[in-house]
């Protein structure tokens, strides 16, 4: 790794000095695609967010892509039903790594104000590994730039080596996603244990 | 029209909206009317929704001779029976050409178990076709005559019709950070009692 | 003319385009997070409980009298009161929340829970940046989390609050004047007791 001062004062000098981390995750932070995927009010947002006014080409969400194979991340937008949730895990197998969920909204999060309902998902992180989640019903549009930027930081910060490598360059790591199956009352499994961090509740 | 099984259902609440009950098998032939009539004519059926009346306990005080300590008497004894439940189908009506409305049609079926047919109206307000699909997904009521009779809110492999009065909730449960009243109830089950408590306090 | 439509949106937006090079007004991009569009007074995002005074601990104006609780329409709020009283404000001996938690990847900004509390306890805040990863402590926010003085109050809603303390100050003019009322009440009844039979002339 090399200093700080020493990396500006030979970029005084025309020289610039990096690594292949520092340029791989810049690479992949700057051209972030997110899937067309909106479900309910806040694709509304997210729509907003893509528009004029707040732009979310700027941070590199340049295009939405129709097609999971092309996208890079997927960001949850709206409510998840029961009905909805394996064919969002198929979208999500059917993506390319690197790839990144977003959700956006309470209901995505975690079934949000229908969390009782009898069709309702109670949040998306039960199959498939949420990078960031954002509270709002909805999240204004510039949360979900703020959103966009920290997963942006997030990955910066991550290290292509070592135990918390990006799972596309760890061969023990995780492929496809179990889609759940609609049984008789609910989904089976109710939720994928390997990917949901449940903690310990304390009554 | 003579003979239509017909009732009226009065509605004690604020809105005042009282309802036409019809007989099953009359029902078709109604509507027509309703539809076809110059001065009604309800051209247009905005909601279909059910409703669970589910089985009632009553109790009934009954005077009954009986023989107490070898006198006979008339006493009055409470006799519990159980009033079998419906499940019931509500039509909203109005009249766009006309401009009035809304006219309120009621169906009951004969119990809540086995016997839950009822005519479908999709041949007469072409609106009823899903909307009498959601409550076919919804409450069990099954509509003859329906040109496409699956659920449409769940999906076909569910077994349950969530908004009976006795629908359970499946487990899941598992994360519940502000659980109330019924939900603290099924989230316990996932919970671990903090120390010093006994579990289920 | 065949595509007129077409070409007056085309003049809509070169006009915009190339306008954009020359006036603000022609920008319409907010770009964040640099530039940002100032908060309208209404704005809400998610509730906080205010504080009077310096200390968030001794001055919370929450009486925890469970009321945004019972209201809340997804049940987002958890209570726990406490078993003895403390002196609020004013001093008189209040309940106090020993717990209240606000789980907000559930909350809808609904602002029912302010519109019911009768102490003026209860808020909405317009800070929206509170994306995370951390979906389950970092998204349930409590009773120091959520405490804000109420000067932070006066700053984000001005008027509101300006009508919040006209009240209190009003209720609490009223209190004093029913305190000094009584007190002067029983001053006389007091007094009244031993006064001395009057002497009258020849007994």
């Amino acid at each position: 790794m090399v200093d700080e001062g020493l990396k500006i004062e030979l970029g005084k000098q025309g020289v610039f000095v990096t690594t292949i981390e520092e340029l791989y995750n810049w690479g992949r932070k700057s051209s972030i695609w997110p899937m067309q995927f909106g479900l309910a009010c806040c694709a509304i947002e997210m729509i907003a967010t893509t528009m004029a006014r707040y732009d979310l080409a700027r941070f590199g969400a340049e295009v939405f892509r129709p097609s999971p194979r092309q996208a890079d991340m997927m960001i949850i937008s709206g409510t998840v039903t029961k009905k909805m949730a394996p064919q969002v895990v198929r979208l999500y197998n059917q993506m390319a790594e690197p790839k990144y969920v977003i959700a956006m909204g309470a209901c995505a999060i975690s079934g949000g104000p229908f969390k009782q309902g009898y069709n309702v998902l109670k949040g998306i992180d039960r199959y498939i590994p949420v990078d960031v989640h954002i509270p709002g019903c909805p999240p204004r549009p510039e949360a979900l730039l703020q959103a966009f930027m920290t997963l942006q930081k997030k990955i910066e910060a991550q290290h292509l080596t070592g135990a918390g490598r990006p799972r596309h360059l760890d061969a023990e790591g995780q492929g496809e996603f179990p889609v759940p199956v609609q049984g008789e009352h609910d989904l089976e499994p109710t939720s994928n244990k390997g990917v949901w961090p449940l903690p310990v509740i304390i009554r | 029209m003579p003979g239509a099984g017909v009732g009226i259902v009065s509605n004690p609440g604020p809105s005042g909206q009282h309802s036409l009950r019809l007989n099953p098998s009359h029902a078709a032939a109604v509507a027509k009317f309703l539809r076809d009539d110059a001065e009604l004519a309800l051209d247009f059926l905005s909601n279909v929704t059910g409703v669970d009346w589910p089985d009632k306990e009553i109790a009934e005080k009954v005077k009954v001779s009986k023989a107490v300590d070898g006198v006979e008497q008339t006493v009055e004894e409470t006799r519990k029976r159980v009033e079998p439940g419906c499940l019931e189908v509500v039509y909203h009506l109005f009249s766009v050409a006309r401009k009035h409305g809304p006219v309120i049609l009621r169906m009951r079926t004969v119990n809540r178990t086995d016997q839950v047919e009822l005519p479908s109206l999709t041949s007469i307000w072409r609106s009823a076709e899903f909307q009498e699909r959601e409550v076919f997904d919804l409450y069990g009521v099954v509509f003859t005559g329906h040109p496409d009779l699956r659920r449409l809110l769940m999906w076909d492999e569910f077994t349950d019709h969530p908004m009976r009065r006795d629908y359970v909730e499946p487990d899941d449960f598992e994360y519940e950070p502000t659980a109330h009243d019924a939900v603290a109830a099924r989230a316990a089950a996932h919970q671990e009692p903090r120390e010093g408590k006994v579990a289920g306090q | 003319m065949l595509g007129e439509g077409i070409l007056k949106g085309l003049a809509e937006t070169a006009k915009n385009f190339v306008g954009s090079f020359f006036s603000a007004e022609r920008m319409t991009t907010v770009e964040y997070p640099e530039e940002r569009i100032a908060p309208i007074e209404a704005a809400r995002v998610f509730p906080f409980l205010v504080y009077d005074g310096i200390e968030w601990d001794a001055g919370l104006r929450c009486v925890a009298c469970q009321i945004c609780e019972k209201e809340c329409p997804p049940k987002c709020i958890f209570i726990e009161k406490s078993k003895d009283k403390k002196p609020d404000a004013v001093g008189k001996p209040q309940f106090y929340p020993t717990r209240f938690d606000i789980d907000i990847s559930v909350c809808m900004s609904c602002q029912i829970c302010v519109e019911v509390c009768p102490f003026e306890a209860i808020k909405m805040d317009n800070v929206f940046e509170l994306s995370t990863d951390d979906r389950f402590d970092g998204l349930l926010l409590d009773r120091k989390q959520l405490a804000k003085p109420n000067a932070y109050y006066h700053q984000i809603h001005p008027t509101e609050a300006a009508v919040v303390e006209a009240r209190l100050a009003a209720d609490r003019a009223k209190s004093d004047a029913k305190q000094t009322a009584a007190a002067i009440a029983s001053a006389i009844k007091g007094a009244e007791r031993p006064l001395p039979p009057p002497t009258t002339g020849g007994d």
